[in-house]
Order: C-alpha cells, then structure tokens, then sequence
C-alpha cells in the first residue's frame, strides 16, 4: 500500500499542469491581487486634506476673514487637518480646478454668500458642500430668526455653537475589515476546489477504458480500490502542501492579514482541499468522458463557483445571498470563503464551525456517491 | 494563399478556446447593462450612500430625521438579520446602520441621555460624513425650536439652511463615462487572451520540426511561407477585434459614432498591433502547445491588474504604477481615460505613440531573434 502511496505520488509530482495550475497560477494571482488591492484599504481609510482654492471677492472684508479664521481651523477628530488651503484669485483657481491640483474652489461673495465649484462629484466634494452647508446655514439661521423672532436669536446661536452630540458608534469586531482580503479567501478557496484535477486525475489513470495506466493498473493483482484509495491520499498529501505554500507565501511573505487565528486558517485548507479531491473523484467516476472533457467540465463549474463567491467580483456573495441564498450554502467556494470570513469576524464559533461540517458534509457525501459510482462501472471484455 | 488557406484550418481547431473569452466580455456587459440604473448627469449631487436605518422610536423627530437621510442616501427597505447586516456592511454593500432607539425623539428635546447608535468603518469617510450630517441637521432643528418654530417648521428651515444646491456648482467636465468606457476600458483582457489563445497555437503548429522540415523540402518559397502566416495572424487577430467591436456596438451603439467612440476605436486598432506583434514574438519560441493557455494567463493577468485595466489607475500605488509603464495595456488605459477626461490631442497622440512603440519593439526583437535562432540552427 505505501509502495502504492509513493508511486501515485510521484505521479502526480510529474504532471507539470497540475502543479502549475494548483500551485504556481494562485501565487502569480495573489501577487497581482496584492499589488493591486494590497494597499487600497488603507489608501481608502487615510482622511486626506482636501486641496481647495479659496477667492475672495469681498477684498478682504469681514465676512471672508470669518470663513478664512474657520476654515483654517476645521480639522478631523484625530487632528489632522481638513482643509489645505490655497489662497488664490477665480481665474488660477479655475485652473487649478481642471488639472485636478484641488478638489474645489470655494469663493466668498461681496455680499456674504459662499459658492463651491467642483469638478465632480465624490465624497471629498461631498465634505467640502458639508463645510458650504455649515457656512449656509448660519446664514439662513440668522437672517430667518432674526425677522420673525429676533429676541430668540441669542438662544437659538447658543444651541447652533453648542452643537448637539447624539452619534455612538457601535463596534461589532475586533477582526480584519479589510474587505479585499477575501479576494484572498477566495484564491485559497479556488486552490482548494483545483485540488479536484488530481484527483480527477486518480480515478482516470485507475480505469482501463481511459488512460494507459489504467489498463496496466486494471491487470496488475492490486485491487483498483487500494491504488484508489492510495491515490487519494497521496492527491490529498500533494494538495495540501500546495495550499499551505500558498498560505504561506500570501501571510509570510507578502504579509496579507487574514484576520482570526492561524489555526482556524490551517483546518480550513484542509477540510477545503479535502473537499477539492472529493470533488474529482465524483466527476472522475461520472459519465464517459475523457480526462480533457472532465478538466473542462471541472474548470468551468469551479471557476463560476468562485465566480460566485467573489474571486473576480469582491461583493458577489452578497448578491448572491440577496437574491438565491440557498446557493451560498450548496457552493463549496461560497462556504470555504464564508469559513474564512466568519473566523476574522466573529472569532472560532457558531457560523465558522457550522461552515466547517457543512464542507465535511458535502466531503463525505461526495466520496460516498463516488464510490457507490465507482462500483457501477462496468467494461465491456476486450 | 496556400498557406493563409492552412492557418484557417488550424484555426477551427483552436477557436473554441478564443470563443471563452468572447462570451465572457458579453456576458459581463449584459449583466452590467441589465444591472443598470439611470445614470444620467445631474451636475453635482451630495455623496449618497446605500445605508439602513432601524427605527425603534414612534416620535415625529425620529420619523423626520428619517425621511432627511432617505433624502439623501439610499435607504434599505428591506428587513435583515443583524448577521446579514454586518457582513453587507463589510463589504461595503452599505456603509451605515443607524438604529433610532426608543424614546429618541423626546429625550433629544429634553434631556438628551438617549443617543442614536450606529455601526461603520470608522477608518472611511463615509460613516464620519454621514454622522456629520446627523449631527447638523438635529443641530438646526433644536435650535429653531428654541426660537419658538415647532418642529414641522423647524425641519422645513434646517433643510432650506442645509440646502446647498444652488451655491454648488459642477465644472463643466465634457462627456460622462458610460458603458462605452467599461467596455474598451477591458478590451485589452479579452482581446489579448483571445488572440494568444487563438493564433499561438497555429504559430507553434508550423514551428514543429517535421512539419518545417517539410515545409522546407517542398518547393514553396520561404518568403511566402512568412507572409501567409502573418497574413493568416493578422486576419485572424483583426476578426478578434471586430466581434469584440461588434459586441461594443450592440451594446453602445449611439456612442461608438461619435468623437469619442472613433478615438476609442483608434486606440485598441493600435492595442491590437500590440498583440499581434507580442504573440508573434511569443511564436518564434519553441513553447508547448499545453503552455499556451498558462502563459496567456499569466501575461494578460499580470498586464491588466499592473496597467490599470481592473483597478482604476488612481487607486494603483506609486510602485505599481512604475512597474504599469513598462506594460502596453499601462499606455492603452492612459488614452482612455485622457480620451474621456480632457480630451488633450497632444496626450492622446502621445500614449497612442507609446502604444506603436511597443509593437515596432516586439517585431523588431521578433525579428532579432529568429535571426539568431536560424544562424543558430545552421552552426
């Protein structure tokens, strides 16, 4: 059986495709999704000063020193900065406009009134029309009580300076929020779910109406049985150490947070790569088809499972799970990349075990069936 | 013509792979077409966000404060599981959850003890923005109440105060992005897959020995061997580029004839001499045929995710956007995006230009390398 065992081993070892496509194809994946997402949430999370071109059309009068006195002091609770402020006439602020040096140009009027002109909407437009609206209204405030109730006045700017402070912000983890790092759940789900090739690749070298080994193994005294099962796990051992490379490679050397606890990650990966050889050893035993057609087969299904889970669209699952939620329960890549999730957020628990038997479930239904499949097959005598 | 008649035959057996690509870019573009809302331009309009508010609280202040951010902001009408709502929020499906406790409305009046409860990324923008807004907007209608108004009219002022539509005004920044701008902003993915997929194989077809040896034991000219296989490649890369181009105007077909659509269409004809020129250099190694589909992965994958093709280029660091120069697909998104930003001819012409040197590169290193590998052979 060990002989077996190494024999398969070396087998796979030699198919260069496999390896490539299990192991070499995830890293190049995840180097791309690291140059390219690695950063964006911090990028995304810095509270930038907003550039803005400031004109004064009072020359210098009272209500342009107010807003330039204001403006210079608005800042972000950890004290940065809101505002830079260049201070400039309409004609080079313009300028600065359309070449993207500053996000708008805001100009105190000669009769008090502040404009903002920008080149788009986004959210830094947004927080400057914000600090406009401020400006607006005290503006309207006062000239509105001062008409109909100008001895309220007083009480009413008294509340407006005042302020009001009714916001509590609720935390609900301490886990990773980086919502790209399931790009990388997602990688290592589909590294996984390719685990079927090889054993795809078990059961077609095992019958004799598809490979040449095949017939050698079927006429050898060895029950096909044993070399299957030996086959399994040497696909399993091969997997598994290209899943945890990966790992490796993506949380040791580019240094991406998975969030949670290693462990968690680890048991994951195995569960996962067990269920990826399952996978092939069903479709490995279903129908006629030749080992080209089955890949085929198994790289488009498993491709539009991680499809669905989120591999080329970050948010995917949630669509999903608006619209058919049943299929992120039966979508091995969804469940993998949901045990991942639910480890960074809610730490090892209900929803992270309860992924966890769910793809065991489906691993020993599917080596069940497999098997009971493997059993029906028949070949005519030659 | 022998030759060029040859390469199509070979091509039918490699077409399916080709075809992939094809039906994926249509499928992607039906989904986002059909996924669409109406995103004609308004000029500018305040950050408005998907977030869901649960209101636990009968008081008119909370029913008001309400209907102010449903105003703004995309709010949920739907009703999920505390689960479900932060894994949405986690994804940034929405970016805020305000739950409105009992009693809000009159403690806020008097009091104050009882204070509204949210949940946001507190490292964006967004949950900062949309909590400023909360604060003001109940600023202003506590402070007109203490100048008597109740608290319909006191709402009605702080939303005039709050208004700024008519002092905010957009530059006027030409032509929007529509569809038109997805769908060449990816051609390069697909066209580039499609034609090292489709043509690659053809090219490591002719290179096998037996079939060049034979080719150069029968009587037809070497010359025109050379030139039915760059014709057949071209013909075959250029059918690429016009499905894809058809695709393009079923979906957008108002906007392919105009200024911009006939710049867009300038810029992937040269895109397109890009990958000829770059699968012909690919041809002229003795690669296996089962390393085709793993190197146009590899490349096209490493091209667009550096070149700015899935991540907007703004968003790309400075030391991926340096790498990005080296890369074709780097100079095709810069047209792109100049062709639908500021239309500035001179850095049109400019990118295009790069673009052309990258071809000329790949023939010229085509060309320096067959040499060396023929002078190779006969030694």
């Amino acid at each position: 059986m060990i002989r077996i065992f190494l024999y398969q081993l070396k087998i796979i070892l030699n198919n260069k495709t496999i390896i490539f496509w299990t192991l070499l194809f995830p890293v190049i994946l995840g180097t791309l999704f690291y140059f390219a997402f690695g950063n964006l949430y911090s990028e995304e999370s810095v509270l930038k000063t907003i550039d803005v071109a400031v004109v004064d059309e009072t020359e210098n009068a009272e209500p342009y020193q107010m807003f330039q006195a204001a403006a210079e002091e608005l800042e972000y609770s950890d004290g940065t900065a809101i505002l830079n402020i260049t201070y400039t006439d309409s004609y080079e602020a313009e300028a600065l406009l359309k070449d993207e040096a500053v996000t708008g140009v805001i100009t105190v009027k000669n009769n008090g009134d502040i404009t903002l002109l920008v080149k788009e909407s986004g959210i830094y437009e947004s927080v400057l029309s914000g600090i406009i609206a401020e400006y607006h209204k005290f503006n309207t405030m006062i000239n509105e009580i001062s008409v109909e109730n100008p001895q309220a006045l007083e009480k009413a700017l008294s509340i407006f300076y005042e302020g009001v402070d009714v916001n509590v912000t609720d935390s609900h983890t301490e886990g990773n929020k980086d919502p790209y790092v399931t790009y990388f759940y997602n990688l290592i789900a589909m590294m996984c779910l390719f685990s079927s090739f090889s054993g795809l690749g078990i059961v077609v070298n095992c019958q004799r109406n598809q490979s040449d080994v095949g017939l050698r193994v079927n006429v050898s005294p060895v029950k096909t049985v044993f070399i299957e099962l030996a086959g399994i796990a040497a696909a399993f051992l091969v997997q598994l150490v290209c899943v945890l490379l990966g790992l490796f490679y993506l949380i040791t050397i580019l240094g991406v947070n998975f969030g949670g606890e290693i462990i968690n990650i680890i048991i994951t990966s195995v569960l996962g790569t067990m269920l990826g050889v399952s996978i092939g050893y069903l479709i490995g035993h279903v129908g006629k088809g030749g080992l080209n057609t089955k890949i085929g087969i198994l790289t488009g299904v498993e491709l539009f499972c991680c499809f669905l889970s989120g591999l080329m669209v970050g948010n995917m699952k949630i669509l999903v799970q608006k619209h058919c939620p049943i299929v992120n329960k039966i979508n091995p890549s969804a469940v993998l990349e949901d045990a991942f999730y639910a480890q960074n957020i809610y730490g090892a628990g209900e929803r992270f075990y309860g992924d966890l038997i769910l793809i065991a479930v489906i691993t020993v239904v599917l080596l069940i069936v497999g098997s009971i499949m493997a059993g029906r097959n028949k070949y005519a005598s030659v | 013509m022998l030759l060029f008649k040859t390469y199509f035959k070979i091509l039918k057996k490699y077409w399916t792979s080709s075809l992939i690509y094809l039906i994926i870019f249509g499928g992607i573009f039906a989904v986002l077409i059909l996924s669409s809302e109406n995103t004609e331009d308004m000029g500018f309009k305040q950050s408005s966000y998907d977030i869901y508010i649960e209101n636990n609280d009968d008081s008119e202040l909370s029913t008001l404060l309400y209907g102010y951010l449903s105003d703004i902001h995309n709010v949920s009408s739907e009703t999920y599981l505390d689960e479900e709502l932060e894994e949405m929020l986690y994804f940034a499906d929405i970016v805020y959850i305000l739950r409105i406790p009992e009693g809000f409305g009159e403690s806020f009046l008097n009091d104050g003890n009882v204070r509204l409860h949210n949940l946001q990324d507190e490292s964006k923008m967004y949950g900062s923005y949309i909590d400023s807004q909360i604060e003001s907007y109940l600023s202003s209608v506590k402070s007109y109440m203490a100048a008597g108004y109740d608290l319909k009219a006191s709402d009605t002022l702080a939303r005039k105060g709050l208004d700024t539509e008519r002092i905010i005004s957009e530059l006027d920044k030409g032509d929007g992005k529509g569809f038109i701008y997805y769908i060449y902003l990816y051609l390069p993915y697909v066209l580039f897959s499609m034609i090292f997929c489709g043509t690659l194989p053809i090219m490591l077809s002719f290179r096998k020995k037996e079939i060049r040896d034979r080719m150069n034991a029968s009587g037809y000219p070497a010359v025109k061997r050379s030139i039915g296989i760059i014709f057949g490649n071209s013909a075959a890369s250029f059918l690429a580029w016009l499905l894809l181009s058809i695709i393009a105007l079923i979906f957008v077909s108002e906007d392919l004839f105009t200024e911009i659509g006939g710049l867009l269409i300038l810029n992937s004809l040269i895109f397109l001499l890009v990958c000829i020129s770059a699968t012909s250099f690919a041809g002229s190694f003795n690669l296996k045929l089962d390393g085709v589909q793993m190197i146009s992965n590899v490349v096209s994958l490493s091209m667009c995710f550096l070149g700015g093709v899935f991540v907007p280029m703004e968003l790309l660091s400075d030391g991926v956007k340096s790498v990005g120069r080296f890369l074709p697909t780097f100079w095709y998104v810069s047209a792109v995006n100049e062709v639908f930003n500021g239309k500035d001819y001179s850095l049109i012409t400019k990118y295009m230009g790069i673009e052309i040197t990258f071809a000329v590169f790949f023939i010229i290193i085509t060309f320096v390398y067959s040499k060396f590998s023929s002078e190779k052979r006969k030694v």
